[in-house]
């Protein structure tokens, strides 16, 4: 159905302001194991609750604006760049992963570990070292799990607003 | 549509913004015929071309230290070492600018190390010099310089004797059997004005090795803190391993050591650096390493501490702002100054 | 969760566990050796493999090259000192034997890291 331009509008708004909250969140609280490029990827519950509910052609610009500001807030040039690398990446997979046998928990699995690959390699480009593959196995094991658990809580939050009363033609 | 585009436009910026900043391949080039000794250049450069072209730039820099600073060789029309050895007895000579900092350092040098670092020490390191090359040579036959020889040579070695003018840089022999030798400084002061003037006009990150006397600066792309990694030698050959290995940038490591150059007579080792108190090779340490922000004082540091006491070297670095030294005893243990530590290699 | 995510967790778990086996338990030795000869690098020999292989300068100069055990030795020599010959065998990265006489330098490299010694002091 057609949807108004104000009612698009607040959509983008509301789900871009609730995942630079969760970026907020995380740049407040972050993870002490002392490795670069460990976050736990709250702000990736939206984009994964967003992929499901509302296809890629709408979820894709909330993961480039939520990462561009939270980029421009909490980082400087390089990290913004490691984390667009990674969050493109990540968002390519998970829709690739989305049309496969996967849940949607397999998929931000999947998104988690393909975001961290992603910053690597840029890294490993802009920094011209292949030293930073030493990295890989810690980042791939963190991906794994900060993935795991984003899918564990977008799962039931995707089933819930499917399936409940929740007014979903606006969106 | 127009959204998507915006977003690559950004994209591509910022991959831009980011890529121009390091962008350089390492490169590496040794030459042996320079100061007698290995010299290894590494620094990143735009291609190897660039490279080149700025070694060979370097190359002429340090050649004329080389010859300036040459103790057995006269180049025409050049006022060096070795023609200052033969002619400054006569009456004071005008020298390069390079030459008189050098002779300068070398007596304001005299003063720090009590003595223990002269340049003034000619006669007795020549006769050393000819001893160990003719044993070098013939191993069979290598004997130890007379020491009624080496005494009498002593008598000629005061650095009071050694007259600097500074309004017309002229140098003059006050004791005619004067002869200078600036082995112990010369390697030191030529990296360290050489890797100035190559910061200024040739690259952002090098290291530069003058048989061991190392000059690094410039943030080192390669390294995860930026900082070159210096393999401090191990006196003992048998050792498996670097006797340390230091991180450092914008600073010179010289290390000085028994290993480096010697002579073996009746089976017992004598190195090249001599006490001048007692005429022979110091036994204290095997090798002295100095770290500090100036290679030339570091270079003559590591000397001045391969000769003295143990307490007294340690006296000496703890008073020198800004330098730190690792001792290698004979016995295969090492003692570092207070700072050293914090140079090691994480 | 379904089949598909295990498969997939279990997959990732292997990569990553294979990949820190092999980039944390290889011992850091160098890979290869360089040899310069007047300072131009006129050859690279990985240590992996036993070798020997003579190399010869432009005045008839001659040092014989002996890779063993993953270590790297000069066992002949026709220079008048002999330094290189006596010089321990060598397998760290940054670590080198020169010959003077000939202007031969070989030197271990390590092909993955770059993080070995830049420079050496003495």
């Amino acid at each position: 159905m057609k949807q108004s331009k104000a009612k698009t509008a607040a959509l983008y708004g509301l789900l871009i302001a609730l995942s630079f909250t969760l970026s907020y969140l995380e740049h407040l609280l972050p993870l002490p194991v002392g490795i670069p490029g460990v976050k736990l990827g709250l702000a990736n519950l939206v984009v994964v609750t967003a992929l499901y509910l509302l296809g890629a052609k709408k979820a894709f610009p909330v993961a480039v604006v939520r990462i561009l500001l939270a980029g421009l807030a909490f980082g400087n040039a390089f990290s913004l760049l490691y984390s667009l690398a990674g969050g493109m990446l990540s968002f390519f997979v998970m829709l690739l992963c989305r049309r496969t046998k996967l849940s949607p928990v397999g998929v931000s699995v999947a998104g988690g570990v393909s975001h961290n690959v992603g910053q690597i390699a840029v890294a490993a480009a802009v920094m011209r070292t292949a030293r930073i593959v030493y990295y890989l196995p810690v980042l791939l094991g963190a991906g794994l799990g900060t993935g795991l658990l984003i899918g564990l809580i977008a799962a039931p939050v995707i089933r819930r607003l499917k399936k409940g009363n929740i007014n979903l033609h606006i969106l | 549509m127009k959204r998507i585009t915006a977003v690559c436009l950004c994209l591509l910026v910022l991959l831009q913004a980011a890529a121009c900043g390091e962008r350089r391949d390492r490169f590496t080039e040794t030459w042996f015929d320079l100061f007698d000794t290995v010299i290894t250049v590494t620094a990143c450069d735009e291609s190897p071309a660039a490279f080149r072209e700025h070694c060979a730039a370097l190359r002429e820099e340090l050649q004329g230290y080389h010859r300036l600073f040459d103790l057995y060789h006269a180049y025409e029309g050049l006022v060096n070492v070795r023609t200052l050895n033969r002619d400054a007895k006569n009456g004071p000579v005008a020298v390069d600018d390079r030459l008189f900092d050098l002779l300068a350092f070398g007596k304001e040098i005299y003063r720090t190390t009590k003595g223990k670092v002269n340049v003034c020490m000619g006669a007795v390191l020549s006769l050393w010099h000819d001893y160990r090359e003719a044993g070098t040579e013939d191993p069979a036959n290598a004997a130890l310089p007379p020491e009624t020889a080496l005494k009498e040579a002593a008598k000629h070695v005061s650095a009071d004797d050694l007259i600097l003018n500074p309004a017309d840089k002229t140098v003059y022999f006050a004791d005619p059997l004067l002869q200078l030798d600036v082995g112990a400084i010369a390697k030191g002061f030529a990296a360290q004005r050489a890797g100035a003037w190559a910061k200024e006009t040739l690259w952002n990150a090098a290291v530069l090795s003058l048989g061991g006397n190392v000059v690094a600066f410039g943030v080192n792309p390669y390294n995860s803190r930026g900082l070159w990694n210096v393999g401090v030698e191990n006196p003992d050959e048998t050792a498996e391993d670097f006797l340390a290995t230091v991180s450092v940038s914008d600073c010179a490591v010289v290390t000085s050591g028994d290993y480096q150059r010697y002579y073996t007579v009746n089976g017992k080792k004598y190195c090249h650096i001599i006490d001048p108190e007692t005429l022979f090779p110091a036994r204290t340490f095997t090798g002295v390493t100095v770290i500090c922000g100036d290679s030339a004082l570091a270079d003559a540091l590591s000397t001045a501490l391969f000769l003295l006491p143990e307490r007294e070297g340690t006296a000496l670095i703890e008073a020198t702002p800004g330098a730190e030294a690792l001792w290698a005893k004979p016995d295969g243990s090492a003692i570092q100054s207070s700072g050293f530590a914090a140079y090691l290699k994480k | 969760m379904k089949k598909a995510d295990w498969i997939l967790i279990g997959s990732i778990l292997f990569v990553a566990g294979v990949l820190a086996a092999f980039l944390y338990f290889v011992p850091k030795n160098g890979s290869a050796v360089t040899v310069e000869i007047n300072g131009k690098t006129v050859d690279r020999l990985p240590l992996s493999e036993d070798t020997t292989k003579a190399y010869a300068d432009e005045n008839g100069g001659t040092n014989l090259l002996v890779i063993e055990n993953g270590k790297a030795r000069i066992t002949e020599a026709n220079c008048p000192d002999k330094i290189c010959v006596h010089h321990r065998a060598i397998s760290r990265s940054g670590e080198s034997i020169i010959c003077l006489p000939h202007k031969l330098v070989v030197t271990v490299i390590n092909e993955k890291e770059t993080d070995g010694v830049d420079a050496r002091a003495g």
